[in-house]
C-alpha cells in the first residue's frame, strides 16, 4: 500500500510536467524540448533559494517562474528570429544546463535536513495524527505523513490543473488555443499570434519547472543531470491520458494527462515489483506504454464488432 | 463522462494490480525481518538489496566487489541471503519509484553505488540500514557533517581521488619536481575541493601546483596551454565532469609541448597519460560488502564511520614514458607495490 501511495504521489507530481507538455505538444502544436532543461532550471532555483534560507513556497513559485523565463526565451528565439521550434527548444535546453551549474553553485544541491514543502506536510501530519502515527488501510497499515503528502500532493495537482482550466476558457486562453488550432483564422481575427506562441510555449515551462522543483523537494536534492528523459516520460503521459479518453472537451483532456502520468508511474511501479531483470526495465515499460495506446482502441472495435449497423 | 470513468477504471485497475502484488506485505511481522546477535547467524536468510542509478562500469564492479565480499563470509546467494538489484537505468523518476519499492520491501540492509541514489535512499528511508560506495564526498552530499558524525543509518566507503599517492609517485618519477599543474572546474564543488585537496598534498612535498579554471569545453585547451606558459613540469589533471570529459584536450597539449601526464582515470592511459592513480571499484564494492556484514551482524551503522577505499590501482604505460623520456627506475616498483603496467 506504501508503494501504491508513492506511486501515486510522484505520478502526482510529475503530472504537472505532463500538463505542460500538453500545452506546448498538444495545444500549440509546438515540439518544445526545452522542457528537459526547464525541469532541472526549477529544481535548481528551488534548491539553491531553500538552502539560501528562503521559504519553500516562496522557492517552489520562484521557480514557476523561472519556468516561464525559460520557455519565453524559447518562444522568442523562435518567433523573433524564425528559428525552427526543435532548434529554439533546443539551444535553450543546451544553454540552460550551463545556467543550471550556475545557478546551483556545484552539480548537485542536497537538501536533507532543510524545510522543504514535503517537511511542512509531514509537520502537519505530526500535529494532525501525530508523530509515527500509522494508519490501517484495508489491512495494510500506511504511515500517516505519506498519506498526507498524497493528499497534499492531489490538491496542488488539481488545483493547478482547474487554474489551467479556467485560463484557457478566458478570452486570452481561447485566443491560445485557437492559435496552436488554426493560427491563419486568429491572426485574421486581428490577434497577435507571436505573442500567444511565446506566453503558451512560457505558460508549459512553468508548469514543468514546477514539476522539477516539487520532484527536488520530493526526493531531497536536485541534480544537473535530473531532467534527462522527462520529455518522453511526460509525452508518454499525455498520450496515454489521450488515448484513455478518447474526448477533446478541455477539461477532459487535461484530467487525461494527469491520469495519464499516474497510470505511467503506477505501470513502471509494477514492472519494478514484479521483480524483472533490471536490464529489461526500459523495455517493459516501453512494452506497458504500447499496451495501454493500443488497448483502447481495440476494446472499442471488438464492441463495433459485436453491435453492427 | 464516460470517457473520464474509463481513465478512473482503468486507474482503479492499475492500483489494483499493484496491491495485488504487494499482498505479503500485508499486516507484516516486524520482528521477522530483524537481525540480532554479534555474529552472523547462520540459517537467517537476509534480504538484501542493491540500488544501481546508472549502467556503469564502476558501477557494475562494485556489484562484483560486493558479491565477493558476501562470498568470501561463506554466505551463499539464495541460501544465506538473497540480492535483489534494481536499476534506474539513468532516470531520476524511476530512482523515485525504487525507493519506493525498496522501503516497501522492508530488506535488511540495502546496498547503494552512486551519489544520487544514496542521497534519494537517505531522504525516502530513514529508517532503512543502507551501505553505499562509490561516492566521491558523501560530506558535500549531505549525508553527514563528518565522516565519524554521519546519518545514524547510514555507512560507506567514499572512493575519492588518492591525491597524496599521486603526488608521491610523481616526485619519485620526477625527483627534484617544482610545479605540477591542474586544470579545474569552478562551477563543480567536487572540482574545487579535489584541487584545493592536490594543493595541499602538493605543498607538503614542496611542490607549487599551478590550477587555472575552465567553465566551457572550449575554455579547456585554452586553459592547458595557460598552463604550459606557466612553465609546469608536469600535468596533475583532478578528475571532475568537464576535465574528465575533455581530458583528450589537455593530453593533446601534454603530447604537442612534451609535459607529462598524471591523472586519476584509468583510461586516460590509453590517450596518453604517463601514469594514473584510480581507485578500484571492485575493492570500494568488497569494503562496502564487509561493512554491510558488520551491519547485519548487529553493529549500528552510526557507529560506523565512513572510510576511502583502501586499495588504488597504480597504472603505469612504459611506452608513453619512453616517449617522454622519462626514467623509471626498478626501484619504484618496490615502493609502489600496487604499481602495475598497463597493457595496450
Amino acid at each position: 500500500m506504501t508503494l501504491l501511495i508513492g506511486s501515486i504521489t510522484i505520478g502526482l507530481i510529475l503530472a504537472l510536467l505532463a500538463l505542460g507538455i500538453f500545452i506546448s505538444f498538444r495545444i500549440f502544436n509546438f515540439p518544445d524540448i526545452t522542457a528537459e532543461g526547464s525541469f532541472t532550471f526549477g529544481a535548481a532555483i528551488t534548491a539553491s533559494l531553500i538552502v539560501a534560507g528562503a521559504n519553500p513556497a516562496v522557492a517552489t513559485l520562484l521557480a514557476f517562474a523561472g519556468g516561464l523565463l525559460a520557455g519565453s526565451t524559447t518562444g522568442l528565439i523562435h518567433t523573433r528570429f524564425k528559428i525552427n521550434p526543435l532548434l529554439s527548444g533546443i539551444l535553450v535546453m543546451t544553454a540552460l544546463y550551463s545556467v543550471n551549474l550556475y545557478v546551483m553553485g556545484k552539480s548537485n544541491v542536497p537538501l536533507l535536513s532543510r524545510n522543504t514543502l514535503f517537511t511542512w506536510f509531514e509537520k502537519f501530519s505530526n500535529i494532525i495524527s501525530g508523530k509515527d502515527a500509522t494508519v490501517n488501510l484495508i489491512g495494510w497499515s500506511v504511515p500517516a505523513r505519506d498519506l498526507w503528502t498524497l493528499i497534499f500532493c492531489l490538491l496542488i495537482t488539481v488545483a493547478f490543473s482547474l487554474l489551467l482550466l479556467w485560463f484557457f476558457r478566458t478570452n486570452i486562453g481561447t485566443a491560445m488555443r485557437a492559435t496552436g488550432d488554426n493560427d491563419q483564422m486568429i491572426r485574421a481575427l486581428g490577434v497577435n499570434t507571436k505573442g500567444m506562441i511565446i506566453s503558451g510555449v512560457a505558460l508549459s515551462n512553468g508548469f514543468i519547472a514546477l514539476a522539477g522543483s516539487m520532484l527536488a523537494q520530493f526526493q531531497g536534492f536536485a541534480d544537473v543531470q535530473m531532467g534527462i528523459g522527462m520529455l518522453v516520460w511526460g509525452l508518454a503521459s499525455v498520450i496515454i491520458g489521450e488515448a484513455l479518453i478518447s474526448d477533446n472537451k478541455l477539461g477532459l483532456v487535461i484530467a487525461g494527462a494527469v491520469i495519464g502520468a499516474v497510470l505511467f508511474r503506477l505501470l513502471v511501479a509494477i514492472a519494478l515489483r514484479w521483480g524483472m531483470n533490471p536490464n529489461n526495465l526500459k523495455l517493459i515499460t516501453a512494452a506497458f506504454v504500447f499496451l495501454a495506446l493500443v488497448l483502447p482502441g481495440f476494446m472499442k472495435q471488438t464492441k463495433k464488432i459485436k453491435l453492427p449497423g | 463522462m464516460k470517457s473520464v470513468s474509463r481513465g478512473i477504471i482503468a486507474l482503479i485497475l492499475v492500483s489494483a494490480i499493484l496491491l495485488f502484488s504487494d499482498l505479503q506485505n500485508r499486516s507484516v511481522k516486524k520482528d521477522l525481518y530483524q537481525a540480532t546477535g554479534n555474529s552472523v547467524p547462520r540459517g537467517a536468510k537476509f534480504r538484501l538489496c542493491l540500488a544501481h542509478y546508472v549502467d556503469s562500469p564502476n558501477s557494475e564492479a562494485c556489484e562484483k566487489g560486493i558479491r565477493k565480499a558476501l562470498e568470501d563470509k561463506n554466505l551463499r546467494e539464495g541460501v544465506d541471503f538473497t540480492l535483489k538489484v534494481y536499476n534506474a537505468q539513468g532516470d531520476i523518476s524511476t530512482l523515485n519509484s525504487i525507493a519506493g519499492i525498496i522501503g516497501n520491501e522492508k530488506r535488511d540492509l540495502i546496498f547503494a553505488t552512486s551519489t544520487t541514489t544514496i542521497q534519494l535512499l537517505a531522504k525516502k528511508l530513514p529508517d532503512s540500514k543502507i551501505v553505499f560506495t562509490n561516492v566521491g564526498d558523501p560530506v558535500a552530499a549531505g549525508l553527514g557533517k563528518s565522516f565519524d558524525d554521519h546519518l545514524p543509518n547510514l555507512c560507506g566507503i567514499s572512493t575519492m581521488s588518492d591525491f597524496d599517492g599521486l603526488m608521491r609517485l610523481v616526485q619519485f618519477l620526477h625527483p627534484g619536481i617544482k610545479r605540477v599543474g591542474t586544470v579545474f572546474t569552478p562551477v563543480e564543488i567536487n572540482s574545487v575541493s579535489f584541487k584545493n585537496r592536490l594543493e595541499e598534498a602538493a605543498k607538503k612535498r614542496g611542490i607549487e601546483l599551478i590550477a587555472v579554471p575552465a567553465n566551457s569545453a572550449t575554455e579547456v585547451l585554452e586553459a592547458a596551454n595557460s598552463l604550459v606558459a606557466q612553465r609546469i613540469n608536469v600535468f596533475c589533471q583532478i578528475s571532475d565532469n568537464l576535465t574528465c570529459s575533455c581530458s583528450s584536450a589537455i593530453l593533446k597539449v601534454s603530447l604537442d609541448r612534451k609535459i607529462p601526464y598524471y591523472g586519476f582515470v584509468t583510461n586516460q592511459l590509453q590517450q596518453g597519460a604517463v601514469a594514473v592513480c584510480a581507485r578500484d571499484y571492485f575493492q570500494a564494492g568488497y569494503e562496502a560488502g564487509q561493512m554491510g556484514i558488520e551491519v547485519l551482524s548487529g553493529k549500528n551503522p552510526a557507529q560506523i564511520p565512513y572510510r576511502y577505499v583502501e586499495k588504488t590501482d597504480y597504472l603505469i604505460d612504459l611506452e608513453t614514458a619512453r616517449l617522454f623520456k622519462i626514467h623509471i627506475p626498478d626501484q619504484v616498483f618496490k615502493a609502489f607495490p600496487q604499481l602495475k603496467i598497463s597493457k595496450q
